[in-house]
């Protein structure tokens, strides 16, 4: 729109009062009228950081026809109202609970890095409307797809959860059950208890994460990880970020994943966002030196993602 | 021991294969994505805390894991060691098994390394392994682990012929309570206790138990076979984090029991002197106990760097001492001068009670006074008190060092230092020590993704046996990660260990009733000592093998075939009367060996081992012990209703001139009491072919036994 001005502007100067551009012109406005109009975006994040500009940045970059801007967290809660065509994403739970206390459904909102248990645990089952959740965790189908794919043999997985998490288990049992895999949860809501860990390592083969920052964290992830490694066991999940610390793999998604989940929500219609969403671009990560101890055969994270990206079951 | 080769790090994550280096790149490039969050979290898994995948290992490793232990209810280690092809297992009497790889005499059971949670705990003076008297409860042992093949450049002298690593429960693994008891035939009264605590950064476990049987029913002959056990034990265990990088684990254990032994004292003049039962014991047990501590401190010097320090302190005490009566010339001057102015040969005859030819005059003498003293139907007698106490110690420091110097190479190097001591009147005449010093580096080099150099020496200085250097080389060649061969060649060394060095062996009986003379105390004539210049057994073994593991089947298997030769081999039963060691001895061992496990459903497990075994012995003693054919086979099910079984099966093929055809079955039901779990379990041992275990005492299906288990966890 902004273009068509200026070369509108531009043809006014050059050729002064002739009829005929004007009416190029008016007509061009008027067939702008007709194409979507591109709200503004806001974007912010938890915390200010050069990687979140970055991102803001290469978003804008990405979606060059929206006026997409960054603006500091301090900045944005002192809004309590927008523009009408404003269109918000916010990164993280804090932005989240802000933006929870607006009583005004607008702007529509898109959520980043905030997981299934953390959304849950806000509202339960009840999600509000107007915001669309683009979930941090792993989806479980393709966690547990991964799973099959590097232990082909496994048949008993363990899952740890807690009271935020246990709200899953359904979904988990179910997916599992397709893949012709028996669950053993086991309610873990105290770290210390490793004897009940021992007691789940006991029965299962393999252990899938759930992005439960109660269950898994830096003070447990020690003792997860030594015990099931102690028993030849491998940990999938919870999330990229435990690979570093031994878990043998995870699927994720990085930046350009989300930009290009980005750019296609945004260039639809607000009123056919979903509730909440998994990007459908991912990747795998893994931990190859954990994979080698355990004899894995399949560990290559290129491999692993096309395999996965295959077998996708269509939407 | 055996870790891999690889390292962690933020950028280069475990890169060891020049492709993979470029796809962990590309992932690792993302590391300040915004959305592959850093949440401070410890790098757990380092190339110091990872093992060898099987396939990768320079060696075969058979691993008897906790379901195994629970599911065979063996109340003895020595039992579970069956399930190992090429393991010989054979009880002398009940209370006193004996462990071999492959072959050699039973009653020199000293060619293997064992550690339990890597303390090594053969005797310090007698390098056996009182399998019975170990400080260490079955219900305590987390898995073990056997390296089947010489590996004393990771484990120093003695682990001639292979190493058993016995590696007890965590503190951490065992929270809460555990009791259990057992009871059944043969006397047998077995108890078991455990509580372990926690708190923020600590682990506790306490284990106490106590191990009680009758032994076998009967002798060979027939007659009862006293040869029962009581024992209890004392554990305790700590685990300790004191910081993000280093953490401390110590352990104190403690047994003491009672052995059964029958008196089995023969006098030398039994047909000239007329004891009355009451002037002697009719039993010589033997008291044991076993005291250790140990200390080990393991720090992360960074992802690619670990140190460990381990510490350890031991004490075996053998008590034994009885009553037996004897003729009193056999305390005197003269008798003793005879036999210390004799040849072996002359004392040969002598201790026949024969007199010898091409004898000096000073032994013509003696022969005289002797064939005096002998002249009367009947001689005077005495009765004493003989002992076979000994105390042997044993403290050891070892420094490890563990160093990833580049994605493809690790070193594992270490320097170490034991002090061993023994002290017994009888068999040493007193006191006998030495000190071991050894440095140890052994690498890991994957050359390409495919190709997996190991190899590595030991350097050891014993005071009582000199230097020695024990070399390993080993190729392996992976297909995949879990499907590898592997050629190994490797060669140790085993020390004569301080009796056979230096034994001083003689009987000074106390309280000798009557006195002879005015002396309650007197020197038995029959003595032996050792030439003191053994030198070190040495093996050369070559080993060709297939590692593999099929994920999706949930079949692995290994399979390898082997050459061993043992050269300057000491042979011997140790005999007060023909007491001659020396290093004259060889012998060969080839054959294969198999060992497979199927999880062939969520419930059935199947477990296959097998071992063909040929042997060329110089050495009688050490012939027909090794059985050409010999194996097992367990099968363990998980039924409906917490309901499970396990069936096992042990043959061998003239396992030490019997065959060996042994059959175990236990049936255990679990209820679940809210919190608490209860355990029931009914144990069934059986003898198939009606043959004794082994050229020993007992007599067949005097191991037939049941017994029945309760256990109660919370």
């Amino acid at each position: 729109m902004t273009l068509l001005t200026l070369l509108c502007s531009w043809s006014f100067k050059r050729n002064m009062l002739a009829y005929g551009w004007r009416l190029i012109c008016v007509c061009s406005l008027l067939c702008c009228l007709n194409l979507p109009v591109y709200a503004q975006v806001i974007l912010s994040a938890e915390q200010d950081s050069p990687a979140v500009r970055n991102f803001a940045q290469q978003l804008a970059q990405a979606l060059p026809q929206h006026a997409i801007h960054y603006m500091p967290r301090s900045q944005l809660e002192t809004h309590t109202s927008f523009a009408e065509d404003t269109q918000l994403i916010l990164l993280g739970p804090k932005l989240l609970d802000w933006r929870l206390q607006l009583t005004q459904s607008a702007p529509p909102t898109l959520i980043m890095q905030v997981s299934r248990v953390q959304a849950h645990k806000r509202f339960s089952n009840r999600q509000p409307e107007h915001l669309t959740f683009l979930w941090s965790d792993p989806p479980l189908d393709r966690q547990i797809a991964l799973l099959k794919a590097m232990l082909p043999g496994v048949k008993h997985i363990g899952v740890l959860y807690g009271d935020h998490s246990e709200f899953l288990l359904k979904e988990i049992e179910q997916a599992l059950q397709a893949e012709q895999l028996i669950l053993h949860k086991y309610y873990w809501p105290n770290s210390y208890d490793a004897r009940s860990l021992a007691n789940l390592l006991n029965q299962t083969d393999a252990l899938l994460g759930v992005d439960d920052a109660r269950i898994y964290n830096p003070t447990t992830i020690k003792s997860i990880l030594l015990s099931s490694y102690a028993r030849k066991q491998s940990l999938i999940g919870p999330t990229a970020a435990f690979i570093k610390a031994g878990s043998l793999a995870s699927t994720y998604t990085d930046q350009d994943n989300w930009i290009n989940t980005l750019q296609k929500l945004l260039q639809t219609p607000v009123n056919t966002w979903p509730a909440s969403l998994y990007p459908d671009g991912f990747k795998v990560i893994v931990n190859q030196q954990v994979a080698r101890s355990l004899g894995i055969q399949k560990s290559r994270p290129s491999e692993l993602t096309e395999q996965l990206q295959q077998n996708r079951p269509e939407p | 021991m055996q870790r891999i080769d690889l390292k962690p790090s933020r950028v280069q994550f475990s890169i060891l294969l020049p492709s993979i280096l470029t796809l962990s790149l590309s992932h690792f490039a993302h590391a300040d994505d915004l959305f592959i969050s850093d949440l401070a979290l410890p790098e757990v898994l380092t190339a110091t805390h990872l093992y060898q995948p099987p396939a990768a290992v320079p060696g075969s490793i058979s691993t008897i894991d906790q379901e195994l232990i629970a599911a065979s209810g063996a109340r003895n280690i020595t039992d579970l060691l069956r399930l190992v092809p090429g393991m010989l297992v054979v009880p002398d009497s009940a209370n006193l098994g004996t462990v071999n790889y492959h072959g050699s005499s039973p009653g020199q059971a000293r060619r293997l390394q064992v550690l339990i949670d890597g303390r090594s705990v053969y005797r310090a003076g007698f390098a056996q392994v009182d399998w019975s008297d170990l400080p260490v409860a079955i219900e305590d042992i987390q898995r073990i682990e056997v390296f089947r093949g010489p590996n004393t450049v990771s484990y120093g002298a003695n682990a001639l012929l292979g190493v058993i690593n016995i590696i007890t429960e965590s503190p951490k693994d065992t929270h809460g309570t555990l009791l259990k008891s057992t009871l059944g035939e043969n006397g047998i009264r077995d108890w078991y206790a455990r509580q372990a605590w926690h708190s923020d950064r600590s682990d506790m476990r306490l284990s106490l138990s106590g191990l009680a049987d009758d032994g076998f029913d009967t002798r060979t002959d027939g007659t009862h076979f006293r040869d029962g056990r009581r024992l209890s034990r004392f554990n305790l265990r700590a685990n300790h984090q004191l910081n993000e990088k280093s953490s401390i684990d110590w352990q104190l254990a403690f047994k003491e029991g009672t052995n059964q032994v029958n008196n089995n004292y023969h006098s030398i003049f039994a047909n000239k002197i007329q004891p009355k039962p009451s002037e002697q014991d009719p039993n010589s047990d033997g008291q044991a106990k076993d005291y250790a501590a140990s200390l080990r401190w393991t720090t992360a010097v960074n992802s690619q760097h670990s140190l460990s320090l381990q510490a350890n302190a031991q004490q075996w005490q053998r008590l034994r001492e009885w009553r037996g009566c004897e003729a009193q010339i056999s305390f005197s001057a003269e008798l003793n001068e005879l036999w210390d102015i004799s040849s072996p040969a002359q004392r040969a005859a002598l201790s026949r009670g024969k007199f010898f030819n091409n004898a000096t005059a000073r032994q013509l003498d003696l022969q005289r006074w002797l064939a005096n003293a002998l002249s009367p139907q009947f001689i005077e007698h005495s009765c004493g008190l003989i002992n076979e106490n000994s105390r042997e110690s044993r403290a050891d420091l070892e420094l490890q060092d563990t160093y990833s110097i580049s994605e493809r190479l690790r070193l594992i190097s270490g320097l170490s230092y034991r002090y061993d001591q023994a002290r017994s009147k009888t068999f040493l005449n007193g006191r006998q020590r030495k000190d071991i010093v050894r440095g140890f580096s052994q690498f890991e080099w994957y050359t390409t993704e495919h190709w997996l150099l190991q190899g590595g020496g030991m350097l050891e200085h014993d005071s009582s046996n000199g230097d020695s250097f024990s070399p390993r080389l080993a190729v392996n060649y992976l297909f995949t990660p879990a499907h590898g061969l592997r050629a190994v060649y490797s060669e140790a060394v085993r020390s004569p260990d301080m009796f056979e060095n230096s034994a001083d062996w003689r009987y000074r009986v106390h309280d000798l009733r009557p006195t002879i003379g005015q002396n309650s105390t007197g020197d038995f004539f029959i003595s032996a000592q050792s030439s003191g210049k053994l030198q070190q057994e040495k093996i050369r073994a070559y080993e060709l093998g297939y590692n593999g593991h099929f994920a999706q089947q949930r079949i692995s298997f290994d399979l390898k075939v082997f050459e061993e030769k043992i050269s300057r081999m000491i042979s011997h039963t140790p005999r007060l009367e023909s007491f001659n060691l020396n290093n004259n001895d060889h012998i060969k061992f080839y054959g294969s060996e198999l060992e497979a496990n199927w999880q062939a459903s969520s419930k059935d497990r199947l477990r296959f081992s097998y071992a063909y075994i040929q042997d060329r012995a110089s050495n009688t003693l050490d012939q027909q012990v090794t059985p050409p054919h010999s194996g097992s086979f367990a099968w363990l099910r998980n039924w409906e209703n917490n309901w499970n079984s396990s069936l096992m099966y042990f043959a061998a093929q003239q396992l030490n001139s019997n065959d060996l055809q042994l059959m175990t079955l236990r049936v255990a039901k679990q209820f679940d009491l809210a919190d608490k779990r209860l355990t029931v379990a009914g144990h069934l041992q059986k003898t198939l072919n009606n043959q004794p275990i082994g050229r020993t005492n007992n007599k067949d299906n005097s191991h037939d036994t049941a017994y029945a288990t309760v256990q109660l966890e919370f």
